[in-house]
């Protein structure tokens, strides 16, 4: 059974009474334990908003979340609340995402005292030190203050954070996006460390496609809040098959100047979210559009055993007619 | 020989007066360019790469300052001139465009009206036939519909769009050389491409150059002809951009391009951080993190030496060189 | 109907909820004043009966409410009520004193914005140069002097010893010839008299005070307009604008166009303050206006002058906000209404 189930959710904003924005429309996807699902877009596809779902920051409008079976929207505040130290966050700004007055010891031991109540001081701060030095960075960072701190210090120590409750999956909203490149290959492996020392559960979200592949079994590619194409992660990107999916990869471009960038890509820029439409979101960017991709909701389909997108060019042939 | 550069930068300085003390962002850099060249400077935080551009432009911020070095573009020397004079340059052989669009366009004035403003910074022009350029400029950069964009303002239009609004306005009295500092770093992968494919574009059309400062080594890889990689403020190799990425001589260079996830290879990152920028090492600043550095190193500071003009690394034991790629 | 009048409408139409819940402030405000009224009037060594007397003509017997109700009915009208020292109407002083308090606020308030401008940019721009440390020095140099002090100093300098300027002894001087009597404001009269004279007078005897204000003043928004330059100076916007090589003065005056709300919001809020604070300044140059007459009524608890005060200045500055509120939106496209 997964660990985690999301069936269906749709979030819809509404800023200042303007236009609603389909933020997240209609998602599903599940996460077996111990596995790692990335979440890739651009902005507004919707995927922080899923994982600001997940975590219980945001309800959803619509559709359930399952977590190891139980029903997260259908739980009481309190149900919910004893959830919390069971999925944990590590976020994209580390310095925005502490509190800079706090110490690290502080920060860390922040869930402890929450969540853990029964522990006693001493206990929560072996703990706490136990849980840096597991992320890399040891005791002598208790006391320092976040802005002492270096980039990938601090990262660490939200790592840290995440991590001192012992929690059974762990949600990264972009953990590496604003580090340097040779300091995010180090917390890119300090976190697969992580993940099998603890049997961790990771949703990954992210807009690098290097690192997603570096990093995650399955992917799915998400475009203005829909799942366009989900399959295993090499599968995906070494061979693409949504145009979306086939769009946005070709413009990743690869760092040997061997291996040139495909010529295809995809034309003008991400429409606005609150244009509504009734069909597929590609529609007036796709190269290979349908009349019938305006008509009607593309759902997500099976397109080989263990991939599916939502696309009618590769759509089982009875769909179509 | 210099009728063929139309960029010399030579041992120049940065320095920030904070209350620590003075930080030395950059710290002696060198490198030449030619026409059609497009030049990646490339680094982490910290190195240098975005105060060297600036340096290059006029454009250090108090409480920065130039202190030291000489700029050469077309054989005239740009550092220590008057902002008046320096006005002269930028913008019309000069161009220059930054990492985030929004903050380049003035919110508050019109497209049309920053357009004219930049237009009449160095040709007298009627209202008209300013549109008239503008319009031109627009088209040129790919922008359908030109007439609204121009009546807008830039809160109105996408990230790409602006972007490509700015290259616009940067490239609209034909510079011979583009400054870029991150240029695409605040926009998504899909629009980066067209971007960057863009601006290439333009730079080799009409033989100009560019000078590209990024952190991302693939855009280095895909667009760049040559490459600067800066650590601590210095530069430690420069060559084509096959010669340093296939076969790196700085370890530096090497760790860099380790970090770069790639299909079925572990990535292995740099532990330790970067040197103290006010008390500077009088040795390799990359000596405390190298897993090569001796003695030598933590007593004294590798000049860039080459061996072929154009290709160099500042490091007293460089990676044996891949003769394949030595001359590429 | 354009977005931007459908705004300013939403505004206008938000004023007479404001105006009521300034009305009702007041109202409280002078129920939780210590000190009875009564005994005030009547003197402290009043009989009980006289102190009846004098709280039934106030209706002071009443219930709170009933109170409240009938000074809200005749708010509506327009009535603020009488002195209670002079028994004059609150609503005829008020109309003849705000015109001259505003021959000083209004021109004071356009002083200050144009010198605080002027001075706020050299300093923002040479902050790292003579000109602009010499430029701080002189804003806090003025902040620390009290406008009642540069005044009385001016006064000692130009009209005593240097004899430039009229006697500080009100608007007018004592040979001049009043207009008719229409509205009972002197400044108003000469207008609708077409009276130059007399006007000519006023602005003569505005001048010092004007000045004192206005210098004062002109120090806070220097300071406001010097951070927000400052600030815009370092920004990306700047930065591309010389990228492009634009003029240093049409640089600057990006930097300006970026630091007008700040500027713009400042006048409002000095506007609101300088209703309030002109008391002193009209004290040392005995200038009829409402400032000095409003303390008056405070020190001896004069309390319709006080209630009617505070509703017309409040009134005042909420008109002023909306203003302003439409005028920022109208300047910047940014916002959308």
């Amino acid at each position: 059974m997964p660990l985690l189930e999301v069936e269906n959710i749709v979030k819809t904003f509404r800023r200042g009474g303007g236009p609603e924005v389909r933020a997240v429309d209609g998602v599903s996807f599940s996460i077996e334990s111990g596995e790692t699902l990335s979440l890739i877009g651009e902005s507004g596809s919707g995927k922080s908003t899923i994982g600001r779902i997940v975590l219980g920051l945001e309800p959803p409008d619509e559709g359930r979340i399952l977590f190891d079976g139980q029903d997260l929207t259908a739980m009481s505040p309190r149900e919910l609340r004893a959830l919390r130290s069971s999925i944990t966050a590590v976020f994209q700004e580390p310095y925005e995402s502490l509190n800079p007055r706090m110490t690290v010891e502080a920060i860390v031991g922040e869930p402890l005292r929450l969540f853990r109540r029964e522990l006693s001081a001493a206990q929560r701060r072996d703990r706490v030190i136990a849980t840096l030095e597991e992320v890399g960075l040891g005791e002598r960072v208790l006391r320092r203050h976040p802005g002492d701190l270096s980039g990938g210090q601090q990262q660490r120590v939200g790592i840290a954070r995440a991590l001192v409750v012992d929690p059974r999956m762990i949600v990264l909203d972009e953990p590496t996006s604003s580090l340097d490149l040779t300091v995010r290959a180090t917390v890119l492996n300090l976190l697969r460390e992580l993940q099998e020392r603890h049997a961790l559960t990771y949703l990954f979200i992210s807009h690098d496609i290097a690192t997603v592949r570096y990093f995650s079994r399955s992917t799915g590619v998400l475009y203005l809040g829909k799942v366009m194409e989900y399959g295993p992660t090499h599968e995906l990107i070494d061979e693409p098959r949504h145009p979306y999916s086939v769009g946005l990869l070709s413009c990743t471009l690869s760092a040997d100047p061997d291996v040139s960038v495909p010529a295809q890509r995809l034309e003008g820029d991400t429409p606005s979210p609150t244009t509504r439409r009734a069909g597929c979101p590609l529609v007036g960017r796709c190269p290979v559009e349908l009349a019938s991709c305006s008509a009607a909701p593309v759902p997500l389909m099976p397109i080989s055993p263990t991939r599916s997108a939502a696309c009618l060019r590769l759509a089982p042939t009875e769909v179509v007619a | 020989m210099t009728e063929s550069r139309i960029l010399q930068v030579e041992a120049l300085r940065v320095a920030f007066e904070t209350r620590q003390g003075t930080v030395h962002a950059v710290n002696g850099v060198d490198f030449d360019v030619r026409p059609g060249d497009v030049l990646g400077i490339v680094g982490e935080s910290g190195c240098g790469k975005s105060a060297t551009l600036r340096a290059i432009a006029g454009l250090t911020q108090p409480p920065g300052e130039v202190t030291g070095g000489s700029v050469r573009f077309a054989d005239r020397e740009l550092v220590g001139l008057s902002r008046r004079s320096l006005r002269q340059v930028l913008g019309k052989d000069i161009g220059f465009i930054s990492q985030s669009p929004f903050g380049a366009l003035n919110p508050i004035l019109s497209i049309e009206a920053q357009f004219r403003n930049v237009i009449r910074a160095h040709r007298r022009a009627t209202k008209r036939e300013c549109r008239e350029i503008a319009l031109r400029a627009l088209t040129d950069v790919g922008i359908a519909g030109p007439d609204r964009v121009l009546g807008g303002y830039a809160h109105q239009l996408s990230g790409g769009m602006a972007q490509r609004v700015v290259i616009a306005m940067a490239m609209v009295h034909d510079p011979r050389l583009l400054l870029a500092d991150e240029p695409t770093t605040a926009l998504d992968v899909t629009v980066q491409r067209q971007i960057l494919d863009l601006v290439t574009g333009l730079i080799a059309e009409a033989g100009r150059s560019m000078v590209l400062v990024t952190h991302d080594l693939s855009v280095v890889a895909q667009y760049c002809t040559r490459v600067l990689v800066m650590y601590a403020g210095r530069p430690v190799e420069e060559g084509t951009v096959r010669q340093v990425f296939k076969s790196p001589r700085h370890p530096y260079t090497q760790a860099l391009l380790a970090a770069v996830p790639r299909v079925g290879e572990e990535i292995r990152g740099l532990s330790g951080g970067l040197p103290d920028l006010i008390d500077y090492p009088v040795g390799c600043p990359y000596a405390e993190r190298c897993p090569r550095a001796t003695a030598l190193c933590a007593e004294e500071m590798p000049a860039m030496a080459s061996c072929v003009p154009g290709r160099a690394a500042a490091c007293h034991h460089p990676l044996e060189e891949v003769a394949s790629y030595a001359a590429s | 109907m354009s977005p931007l009048a459908r705004y300013a409408l939403k505004r206008i139409l938000l004023l007479p909820v404001m105006l009521f819940l300034v009305a009702t402030f007041a109202f409280l405000l002078v129920t939780v004043l210590p000190g009875d009224p009564a005994t005030l009037i009547a003197g402290d060594f009043a009989s009980k009966d006289a102190l009846a007397k004098v709280r039934a003509d106030l209706g002071l017997d009443q219930s709170l409410w009933h109170q409240y109700t009938s000074y809200l009915g005749s708010l509506l009208h327009g009535d603020l009520g009488e002195s209670f020292f002079t028994g004059s109407s609150v609503t005829d002083e008020m109309a003849r004193r705000l015109p001259s308090s505003m021959v000083i606020i209004v021109p004071s308030l356009l002083v200050a914005v144009l010198l605080g401008t002027a001075i706020g940019t050299l300093g923002g721009y040479y902050r790292r140069k003579p000109v602009g440390r010499s430029t701080s020095v002189l804003i806090s140099g003025i902040q620390g002097v009290p406008p009642f002090f540069l005044a009385i100093v001016l006064i000692d300098l130009l009209v005593f010893e240097l004899r430039i300027f009229p006697t500080p002894t009100g608007m007018l001087y004592a040979s001049t010839q009043r207009p008719p009597e229409r509205t009972g404001s002197v400044v108003v009269d000469a207008f609708l008299a077409q009276d130059w004279g007399v006007l000519g007078d006023v602005a003569a005897h505005a001048i010092l005070p004007v000045a004192s204000t206005g210098i004062f003043l002109a120090s806070y928004f220097a300071k406001t307009v010097r951070t927000s330059v400052t600030q815009a100076l370092s920004t990306p916007q700047i930065e591309f604008a010389r990228g492009c090589g634009l003029p240093e003065r049409q640089v600057v005056r990006y930097a300006l166009l970026t630091s007008r709300t700040s500027v713009l919001t400042y006048i409002a809020i000095l506007f609101g303050v300088m209703l309030g604070a002109s008391a002193i300044v009209e004290v040392v140059f005995s200038w009829p206006g409402i400032g000095g007459w409003a303390l008056d009524g405070v020190l001896k608890g004069d309390l319709p002058v006080i209630q009617g005060f505070v509703v017309v200045t409040g009134l005042i500055v909420i008109v002023a906000y909306v203003v302003l509120d439409v005028l920022v939106a109208a300047l910047d496209p940014r916002i959308s209404y």
